[in-house]
């Protein structure tokens, strides 16, 4: 074994080195590292929110109409307490609406029912007042109008500060209330949605670039060349784990780029609207929830599930000699991850008895066991048991793509089926 | 040191591609590997590399299993290829690490063979002279070496002809320095000007004390190397042995003779085999020195002006066709 492992290393830094200094590798770098510093502001102002101004606000004067026993105080507020406000007694929307200069905006705060008060904001449609301004406005307003409201009640900030603390309420079943562990729809259907979309998209990513470089030698005709320095099995073991590693780095990168743009549009944008859709998804609470075991549970998985199907690629891969049928590769093995998500989605569904089933499946696993184990719905039992099987189908999975590599690194014209496939590994060589 | 060859057989379902081939080199030289088309020759040389499985036989490289452990094999293959995308340097450092070359010592000799083998220009394109038209590839495409002062990039194999491509194998056959080189083809398709340049390369290798192992269809060149051979045919080895025995063992029987006069008459009375004629100059097939001397005296009897009377014995050519010809 150790002499058909001899240059894998060799092969592992070629391969990793021509892979980063491609043209074509470099640009999708280039634009992998673009679009993740540009995603949370795409998404920041997709979502509506506006950018922040650290000079001011661009409203150059208020109108405000407060019917109200409350005053509308900014005099404590950063951003609007030097804007000149002016107070009308008469109506509001229809008057100033239609007296609102250009960078001017109203504010209104009524109480048209005994039980609360309304605030409503008209300014100007012009550059500068955007959506975000009001938005930012209206908040003034709120917290003027409450912190008068509670002044006049005799509230310090003492108490202020503890009657704004939020509640987390939760309703639930009796049976949910008893069982915390069970149905926890919202956690698993997180965990599990972000858990499969890492793993399809480092597959998805991995496939391509699997399949092509196994096909490479075979495709440029040097493969003889190639053999009387170094065995199938490295040369096949060396190219997976370059790519494998090189797509690890691409995902690195991605997500320290997300993270350089979280933190910088955080400086600019209001970036509200994104957190309460992340903490609406419940990722921000399954994730916070995960303990060190929990997390160790997720990267042994991730490991298998990327290692399975970097392993498939690579059989799909040495099942073609030419670069035509590269395409029809890549689309197999998609075919497969896919099939492996949607089936541990839906089994979700189906009751414990297909769960643990499903945790067991080949290429199924690699999605549901990490997942049910993270929502309570499989013990660590039969997550280890998973793992054993996961493992075994990797080595057998390499075992075979290796002989078969071995038996057909010669070989070349149209692909091969299954059927040939399992006459290659038995001929081995 | 020697390689010992022994019963290699290959068998694809029932059809026998090889069938117990056996050789042996106890020396350093040139051992030709001969045959027709699909004989076998390149299934053969698989299997000794341990490319190929074997169903029957071995090699062995100095009592041992040949392989890159236990040899250092440089190999021109037949079906030669480089990555077409990636640089030519890339690839000859790679080629050198798989062969446990450190990068330095890599780059010395690759330096060494670039200059050897006329290639540096692609190999160190700041080197090369400014503004010189180059055909750089098959498809025929024409690029333009770049003026001095600005940094050429680096050669892609695809952009080189068929003969330097072939150049860069020779390179990566050569850069472990190795104790065995096999060779399958290695003129085919080159040009005589690097048709020579190779040969001259071969013959530094034979003076070194390598052994090689040769296959080819020019039988001219092999015939200049080769001091054994096998000539396969249909899976078989139809002929085996030193070549200059072999050739003895035919006599000297080939006669070739250019005269001054017709002289057809006297071929005819002798019963002597007209093999081809071009106005007074004959090839002849004698059975042996009697009848050439026969003739010759013949045509001093008759004042026949003789410019060259040459008895040879059969070429290796002949030998080859003599033996593959149904």
């Amino acid at each position: 074994m150790k002499e058909k492992l001899m240059g894998t290393g060799q092969v592992y830094r070629f391969s990793i080195r021509q892979l980063l200094k491609g043209k074509a590798n470099l640009v999708f770098l280039a634009l992998l590292v673009l679009l993740s510093l540009l995603s949370v502001p795409a998404m920041a102002l997709l979502g509506g929110a506006g950018i922040l101004t650290e000079e001011g606000t661009a409203i150059s004067a208020l109108y405000i109409y407060n019917t109200t026993d409350c005053p509308l105080d900014f005099s404590e507020d950063e951003r609007y307490s030097a804007i000149p406000a002016t107070v009308y007694e008469e109506a509001m929307p229809d008057d100033i609406a239609s007296r609102l200069g250009e960078n001017e905006a109203a504010i209104g705060v009524t109480k048209p029912l005994l039980s609360g008060y309304q605030i409503e904001i008209v300014a100007s449609s012009i550059e500068g007042l955007e959506m975000a301004e009001q938005e930012q406005l209206a908040n003034a307003a709120r917290t003027a109008v409450d912190r008068t409201r509670l002044e006049a009640m005799g509230v310090n900030e003492k108490v202020l500060a503890q009657l704004q603390t939020g509640y987390e309420v939760n309703v639930e079943s009796r049976e949910s209330y008893l069982h915390p562990e069970k149905n926890d729809f919202e956690a698993r259907f997180s965990v599990q949605y972000l858990y499969a979309i890492l793993v399809m998209m480092m597959s998805c990513f991995t496939i391509s670039y699997i399949v092509r470089i196994v096909i490479e030698e075979r495709a440029s005709r040097l493969v003889e060349t190639l053999l009387v320095s170094v065995r199938p099995l490295a040369l096949l073991a060396g190219k997976i784990l370059a790519v494998m590693t090189y797509i690890v780095l691409l995902f690195g990168i991605m997500t320290v780029g997300i993270a350089v743009s979280w933190n910088v549009s955080g400086q600019f944008f209001d970036l509200s609207a994104i957190s309460g859709l992340i903490g609406q998804m419940g990722l921000g609470t399954a994730l916070s929830n995960l303990d060190a075991g929990a997390v160790l549970a997720l990267l042994v998985s991730i490991v298998l599930a990327y290692l399975t199907f970097s392993v498939l690629s690579g059989l799909f891969g040495v099942s073609c000699s030419s670069m035509d049928d590269v395409e029809w590769a890549n689309t197999q093995v998609i075919l497969i991850v896919m099939a492996g998500y949607m089936l541990s989605m839906f089994g979700a569904g189906f009751g414990d008895i297909v769960n643990r089933v499903f945790a067991l499946i080949p290429f199924v696993s690699v999605f549901a066991a990490p997942a049910q184990y993270l929502t309570g719905d499989i013990g660590f039992g039969l997550l280890a048991v998973s793992w054993l099987l996961q493992g075994a189908v990797v080595v057998l999975l390499f075992w075979f793509t290796a002989r078969v590599y071995n038996s057909m690194i010669l070989y070349r014209g149209s692909r091969v089926k299954l059927s040939g496939l399992l006459a290659a590994a038995k001929r081995h060589g | 040191m020697s390689l010992i060859v022994s019963n290699l057989t290959k068998k694809y379902g029932e059809k026998t591609v090889v069938d117990h081939l056996s050789f042996a080199m106890e020396k350093p030289g040139v051992y030709a590997l001969l045959g027709t088309n699909g004989a076998g020759k390149t299934t053969s040389i698989r299997m000794m590399l341990g490319m190929l499985a074997k169903d029957e036989g071995e090699a062995l490289w100095d009592g041992k299993a040949l392989n890159p452990a236990t040899c250092n094999v440089g190999y021109l293959a037949e079906e030669r290829g480089l990555y077409p995308k990636y640089t030519l340097m890339d690839q000859l450092i790679y080629f050198a690490a798989l062969r446990g070359i450190p990068a330095a010592e890599a780059r010395k000799r690759i330096l060494y063979w670039a200059e050897r083998l006329e290639v540096e220009e692609y190999l160190y394109p700041d080197a090369a002279k400014p503004a010189e038209d180059e055909d750089d590839g098959e498809n025929g495409k024409k690029t333009k070496q770049r003026g001095r002062g600005k940094k050429a990039k680096p050669k892609l194999a695809d952009q080189l002809s068929k003969g330097n491509q072939q150049k860069i194998q020779l390179m990566i056959a050569l850069l472990p320095d190795p104790e065995l080189l096999i060779l399958d083809e290695p003129l085919s398709g080159l040009d005589p000007v690097n048709t020579d340049l190779f040969k001259s390369v071969i013959q530094e290798e034979i003076d070194k004390g390598k052994y090689l192992i040769m296959s080819s269809h020019q039988m001219a060149t092999v015939e200049e190397f080769c001091t054994d051979l096998t000539i396969l045919h249909r899976s078989h080895a139809v002929l085996q042995g030193n070549l200059n025995e072999i050739k003895k063992s035919y006599g000297r029987v080939n006669l070739y003779l250019k005269t001054e006069q017709e002289i057809d008459g006297y071929i005819k009375a002798l019963g002597i085999q007209v093999k081809s004629k071009k106005e007074q100059e004959y090839r002849l097939r004698v059975t042996g020195e009697a009848q050439a001397n026969e003739l010759l005296g013949t045509l001093i009897a008759n004042h026949v002006t003789i410019v060259v009377f040459e008895l040879r014995e059969p070429s290796l050519h002949e030998i080859f066709v003599s033996h593959v010809e149904e």
